[in-house]
């Protein structure tokens, strides 16, 4: 029988270099930092604002993500004063979708617009940032609703598993650390916000992406331009410092009679981004347990069937980083899924990694660059 | 306007090409049209379990992750009611490994004892991580049942009963394949800075060796007309109470399909939408709401549903609801306000598009509903409809007479 032509792989190579514009940056007449992306081959646009005002500034739990949640909830416009409904009303009718994120370190707003609504849609966006009133009936009703997500949420093993894993490395009273509780909504109010809006949300770093004309940049770069030239003044004595953090080891358990599997969280403070070894410790972290090939993955769910999916990653922010395992896991697994991941650990200290499988790694996070990179998927 | 040329060849596999200058990457893009709708009703399941193991590797490339992994790629793929999804992504210029790694796996798949086995665990704990071990987990299966009585959606993809799953054999896998994995049941659909001619080529290097094999359906029996209302009442240890509604509803195909899911974002797409704003915002009952259409292939369900806030009994919730539905089924809506939901809708199907895979993905999808061209025309066919197909779609749908109520009780944890 002569051999098919399917007997061997086809041969495989990687782009040499990666197609990847850079943004281009502009500085406004007010100082602000403003990137452009060009992206994209549909009249459509996004426009995102980091502030950095994660929740590690706040000077009481729940205050920053209370905020960037509640400032589309009025504000003062040309049309005059726009309540909730009406704010809502507007980018609904325009076809824009508004969203907002917030972590440790940074918070994060966005409008996605089509083209032809870019104006309207941004210039309300701009009020909403940066003109809003917190009403103190929205805040009630946003307080009691988000106490009843929390509750839910903390029914959740996977959160509760997170939520003592945090603090377990970063202490529960440190801002990387802490997890908030349902009735600590009850305690925020309208000042809470006011005060935290105007000390960490008037310099923010812009970026906007899209098919852009010029046009439609010399309206962004003007509108942002409005905001005044002065630098924060915030006393640090306002907001929680982070403290060297002392880190727990060992096993801490929670017990629940309901569950049906178990969530595991397990790992390490470690450097963030700024390191040196940060790069090599992604291939590392990757090779363990980052793609579907990994060690953990092959070991764990596709030879032991304990788990649908164990992961390892880094997390990188502002002034530490983090080393984590997760899985969901069968309740009777339990004891021999950590005996593994041990010894796959283990392995990686003892052997070196075989050439074949740290350049599969290599290639595949090369490949995830170039998707991460794909033109269009930055504008959405 | 999304480009793509279509072509069939002699095995039967349909193949669809899309060219995009822009991209580095190629996606490939292989449907099945299979999906739990094609089980038999004793091992529900099967097709998403099925789907686990086509990555356990085939002839020639006895290992399918290494391969891909080694050319840059990435894949996963999908179960639904009505058929199952594959995908890869790579750099352009390994497209032949995943065409490569995607046809062995049609022409000569490798099941095994082990993997089945090993598949099976897998399976279960997914069932417990996704269903069991989640607050409200267990409302599809609920749901379903309540509102299916002998069509095959009455039991969602994950299957009915962990034992169905448990006692899969290697007879009935190899069953199943035969069954519905022949080219003639599939769509490859791929997407690159490649010609269309070139893409074609390397399909047919790969795939037109396979040989034909008939596909032998089993059609899952008709749905009876609901007469009279339904509902069940369950207790669980949740933090609040929920309600769902399911009214049977256009099938994705129906030509009132449109004016339904229109009808859906005007009561729940938003902050602004109805419900939201009358039930959420004005009168505090309800934490969240929602309202959606299951847009499966042979009938459809809307669905409404929302937790209540704390104290609000479900009775009072159901009728806040109710009212809600049978103002816009009595008054027209305003047309500023079937404006707004279309721009909506067109927006949202424009940041769909934005990735070579959704493109590709979208295009296999429409050709298994039966109209490629949908990909392109939808924006229009939405463009076209009017406050009045609204309201009639509305009194249709919301009939008391119809109504599948799902009252979820919290109680202590």
């Amino acid at each position: 029988m002569k051999p098919s032509k399917r007997s061997t792989a086809p041969g495989t190579s990687l782009p040499e270099t990666l197609t990847y514009t850079a943004p281009e940056h502009i500085v406004l007449p007010n100082g602000l930092d403003m990137y452009i992306i060009r992206a994209g081959s549909l009249e459509l646009n996004r426009i995102s604002l980091f502030h950095h005002a994660g929740t590690r500034f706040q000077p009481k739990t729940l205050v920053a993500s209370t905020v960037v949640s509640q400032l589309a909830e009025a504000a003062r416009t040309r049309d005059g004063l726009l309540l909730s409904q009406e704010i809502a009303e507007r980018w609904d009718y325009m076809g824009s979708i508004y969203d907002t994120n917030i972590d440790r370190d940074f918070s994060q707003q966005s409008i996605y617009s089509l083209n032809r609504q870019l104006e309207k849609s941004a210039e309300l966006f701009f009020d909403t940032t940066f003109q809003p009133v917190f009403p103190e009936d929205a805040l009630q009703i946003y307080r009691t609703k988000q106490r009843e997500q929390l509750i839910q949420q903390n029914q959740r093993s996977e959160y509760q598993a997170r939520k003592k894993y945090m603090a377990a490395l970063f202490g529960s009273d440190s801002p990387y650390g802490h997890s908030a509780e349902p009735d600590d909504y009850l305690q925020v109010t309208t000042q809470d916000l006011k005060d935290f809006h105007t000390h960490f949300y008037s310099r923010p770093c812009i970026v906007v992406a899209g098919k852009f004309n010029d046009p439609h940049l010399h309206f962004l770069s003007d509108l942002f331009s409005r905001l005044p030239a002065t630098e924060l003044n915030r006393p640090v004595s306002m907001y929680p410092q982070i403290k060297p953090a002392k880190q727990a080891t060992g096993f801490q358990y929670i017990t629940r009679e309901d569950a049906a599997q178990s969530s595991l969280r397990m790992g390490k403070i470690l450097f963030n981004k700024e390191h040196p070894d940060y790069l090599g410790m992604q291939v590392l972290s990757t090779v363990l347990g980052g793609y579907f090939g990994s060690r953990l993955m092959k070991n764990i769910r596709e030879e032991k069937g304990y788990t649908y999916g164990i992961y390892s990653g880094l997390s990188s922010m502002e002034k530490a980083g983090m080393f984590t395992i997760s899985a969901e896991i069968g309740n009777e697994y339990v004891e021999p899924c950590m005996t593994e991941i041990h010894k796959e650990i283990l392995r990686l200290q003892q052997e070196l990694i075989p050439n074949e499988e740290l350049e599969m790694v290599k290639n595949f996070m090369i490949g995830d660059l170039l998707r991460a990179l794909e033109p269009g998927r930055n504008c959405h | 306007m999304i480009n793509y040329e279509k072509h069939i060849l002699e095995n039967g596999l349909t193949v669809i090409t899309h060219h995009d200058a822009s991209t580095p990457l190629a996606t490939i893009n292989m449907l099945y049209k299979v999906g739990s709708v094609n089980e038999d009703p004793q091992q529900t399941g099967f097709a998403h379990l099925f789907e686990h193991l086509m990555f356990s590797g085939s002839k020639h490339a006895p290992d399918f992750d290494a391969p891909l992994q080694m050319a840059g790629g990435e894949n996963n793929a999908f179960t639904t009611n009505d058929y199952t999804n594959y995908y890869i992504t790579l750099p352009t210029q390994n497209l032949d490994t995943g065409l490569w790694l995607e046809s062995d796996r049609l022409l000569a798949p490798k099941f095994t004892k082990s993997a089945l086995k090993t598949q099976i665990q897998v399976v279960l704990e997914e069932y417990n991580q996704r269903y069991l071990n989640q607050p409200y987990g267990d409302v599809q299966f609920l749901l379903r049942a309540l509102a299916f009585k002998a069509h095959s959606y009455r039991w969602p993809t994950i299957g009915i009963d962990p034992q169905h799953i448990a006692q899969a054999q290697l007879t009935d896998v190899k069953e199943f394949f035969d069954r519905f994995y022949c080219p003639e049941n599939a769509i490859l659909s791929i997407g690159s800075n490649l010609s269309h001619e070139i893409m074609l080529q390397k399909a047919r290097y790969w795939f037109e060796d396979i040989p034909y094999r008939k596909c032998n359906k089993i059609q899952s029996p008709s749905e009876p007309v609901q007469t009279a209302p339904r509902t069940q009442r369950v207790q669980r240890k949740v933090p609040s109470n929920a309600i769902y509604m399911a009214f049977p509803a256009p099938a994705r195909m129906h030509p009132d399909f449109g004016a339904s899911d229109l009808l859906s974002d005007l009561l729940a797409n938003g902050k602004s939408a109805r419900l939201y704003r009358k039930l959420v915002e004005e009168q505090a009952l309800f934490s969240s709401i929602d309202a959606y259409l299951t847009a499966d292939f042979d009938y459809g369900l809307m669905i409404v549903c929302g937790k209540t806030m704390e104290g609000v009994d479900l009775s009072r919730a159901e009728a806040a609801i109710w009212e809600e539905l049978n103002k816009i089924k009595q008054q027209l809506v305003s047309d500023y306000e079937l404006d707004k939901v279309k721009n909506k809708s067109e927006s949202a199907h424009a940041f769909n598009e934005t990735s070579l895979s959704q493109i590709v993905g979208n295009l296999a999808y429409c050709d298994m509903l039966g109209d490629i061209d949908l990909v392109n025309t939808e924006d229009e066919l939405y463009a076209k409809i009017q406050t009045p197909d609204i309201r009639r779609v509305a009194q249709s749908i919301f009939d008391p007479k119809h109504c599948n109520t799902l009252y979820y009780e919290a109680i202590q944890a």
